[in-house]
């Protein structure tokens, strides 16, 4: 059975919350019910139907064509199926998110993956700040789940990140792993300044030496078992970590932090 | 029914129901591997006084492992579900995470039977600097040791099993006995899901159930002690010299039907004239294990 799809005739003129377009929120509807769907768009709703062309399909995979930065919230708390999305998106691009997997063939803005709980979110493009991060308020940022950044992340990726995987292609801006609770985070390209700042534990794993914040210390380079595993699980979903885990094996030089918080994380440069 | 001039017993085997787990361990290289399943698996030849019964299925090759590296497979057998938590947890306490470089993988699937721990309490060795890892749904422990690092997976699983499978291989001499057995043990090994406990897989010591002693649930069978032909009730024919058995624990009746007929077709392959009198297998008149295995049934 085909996609159900969506394709946007005209890019809106005010931000539009596309949140309700799941596949568990859709399931048993028809296309003219979908299309009746009301969509929060600044101080008003919109229809679907106005802003979209709607192909009947199979509602467990939703595919959405022209997506365009002024979409907030797509395939926020989706708990299972699949969305791909074709464009870019807007903030929280997966929020809430507790199951299926949300494909974006474009970059998002900021807040992507906030408060995932599991699930799996790949974006081929770029995201914005705070990635997979704490929502201002929230005790803990991302729970559980993968998300994939094929290219770049801006500053604060899983800000309070509290379990599940993380995997940036491309280069991480400042505050990568800032107050981690636990968790993993993989930066195949540069981090930038104050990585891992006030993490309590969890795993920020990179392939070039950082800028080493003044709280963490050198243990030396060690044999981890459990890095060709990560790395194969991770390699399943991103090209570069699949590289990595033929390259790189169980060698990496181990920094230990952030001593001036728990202390039990670790910034793991693999050899 | 005869193999190579070897009869075959119109008898069975009595095997009664265990639990089981099967433990991964994997190490930097195949001598690291064998140094902790054996210490991992000895003195585990029974349940009477081990605790346990447990040995090694197979070895793996490296990308049969979760971690790429050399390694083995291990099943436990015990009779009740708090035996196997308390065998499993000083096993690999004592033996595995000791042992250099290894590391410890549950081996049977996350759907199958139930939760058995592995890492899970192993950890606190760790004294809080352990690390805990979320990877494709399973928690490993990364727990600091000397070498580096200790991983675990944090649980098994625990199946029902059987255990007690068994065969005995009746020779002229001790010397014909022994090569028959060790043939039999060398085309068991091939077999998937199976463990012979014993000393090389082989017993001497058959028993049976009680003892002149009070004390004692179990003593020598004197029925099939060749030195005692002239003395009890034997059940030897004049030509036996010598009586081995092979006991085997397995997963499923199917496992131990399989590792039977490979064993039994092996020891009979030297054929009569090398000694080999009968092929027979040890019961309770069926009336304490649910598992019978007939040996003729299995051969055809």
């Amino acid at each position: 059975m085909k996609a159900l799809t969506l394709t946007l005739k005209a890019a809106p003129a005010q931000r539009v919350d596309l949140a309700p377009i799941t596949p568990e929120r859709l399931r048993g509807k028809k296309a003219a019910e979908i299309g009746k769907i009301r969509l929060q768009s600044g101080n008003r709703t919109v229809a679907v139907a106005e802003l979209f062309t709607v192909t009947a399909g199979d509602s467990e995979a939703i595919v959405i064509r022209r997506c365009t930065e002024k979409f907030d919230n797509v395939g926020a708390g989706m708990a299972c199926g699949s969305i791909t999305v074709h464009g870019s998106t807007g903030f929280r691009t997966g929020a809430q998110m507790t199951g299926g997997t949300l494909t974006v063939r474009g970059s998002t803005l900021d807040w992507a993956g906030t408060g995932m709980a599991g699930g799996t979110m790949v974006i081929h493009g770029d995201t914005g700040r705070c990635l997979g991060a704490a929502w201002p308020g929230d005790a803990q940022g991302m729970r559980n789940g993968t998300i994939i950044v094929c290219g770049n992340a801006g500053e604060r990726v899983g800000d309070k990140m509290r379990r599940g995987a993380i995997v940036i292609e491309g280069n991480a801006g400042d505050y990568c792993g800032a107050r981690m609770i636990s968790g993993s985070i993989l930066v195949c390209g540069k981090a930038g300044d104050f990585i891992g700042y006030s993490m309590k534990r969890g795993s920020i794993l990179l392939t070039r030496a950082p800028r080493l914040p003044a709280t963490f210390n050198d243990c030396g380079t060690f044999e981890f078992g459990f890095l060709p595993l990560l790395l194969r699980s991770l390699g399943r979903l991103s090209r570069r970590a699949a590289a990595l885990s033929r390259r790189a094996g169980a060698r990496a030089r181990r920094y230990a932090g952030d001593l001036a918080n728990v202390g039990k994380g670790e910034l793991l440069v693999l050899r | 029914m005869k193999i190579n001039g070897v009869e075959i017993e119109d008898t069975f085997a009595e095997a009664f129901p265990m639990r089981a787990t099967r433990i991964i361990v994997t190490a930097v290289n195949r001598r690291w591997t064998l140094n902790a399943a054996n210490a991992a698996t000895g003195f585990a030849t029974s349940v009477i006084a081990c605790g346990c019964e447990a040995g090694i299925e197979r070895e793996l090759k490296p990308t049969e492992t979760p971690d790429g590296r050399p390694g083995v497979s291990m099943l436990l057998f015990t009779m009740s579900s708090k035996e196997m938590a308390k065998q499993v947890q000083n096993r690999i306490g004592q033996c595995v995470l000791t042992s250099p470089t290894s590391a410890c993988f549950a081996g049977i699937g996350p759907r199958e039977g139930e939760r058995l721990a592995l890492g899970k309490n192993l950890r606190f060795f760790g004294d809080g600097y352990q690390i805990s890892k979320k990877i494709d749904g399973a928690r490993y422990w990364r727990v600091p040791v000397m070498d580096g690092e200790f991983l675990c997976q944090e649980n098994t699983r625990m199946v029902k099993a059987i255990g007690g499978g068994n065969f005995l291989v009746l020779a002229e001499t001790q010397k014909q006995a022994l090569a028959a057995c060790e043939k039999a043990i060398a085309a068991m090994k091939r077999i998937p899901n199976v463990i012979m406990p014993f000393p090389g897989g082989v017993v001497r010591s058959g028993s049976k159930v009680g003892s002149k002693y009070k004390a004692l649930p179990a003593s020598t069978n004197d029925a099939y002690c060749p030195t005692l032909k002239g003395q009890v009730k034997s059940a030897l024919p004049p030509e036996v010299g010598s009586v081995m058995e092979i006991v085997i624990d397995g997963l499923d009746e199917a496992a131990i039907r399989a590792a039977t007929r490979a064993g039994i077709r092996a020891a009979c392959s030297l054929g009569r004239r090398r000694g080999i009198v009968r092929i027979s297998a040890g019961n309770y008149g069926g009336k304490l294990g649910p598992h019978l295995f007939h040996l003729r049934k299995i051969l055809k």
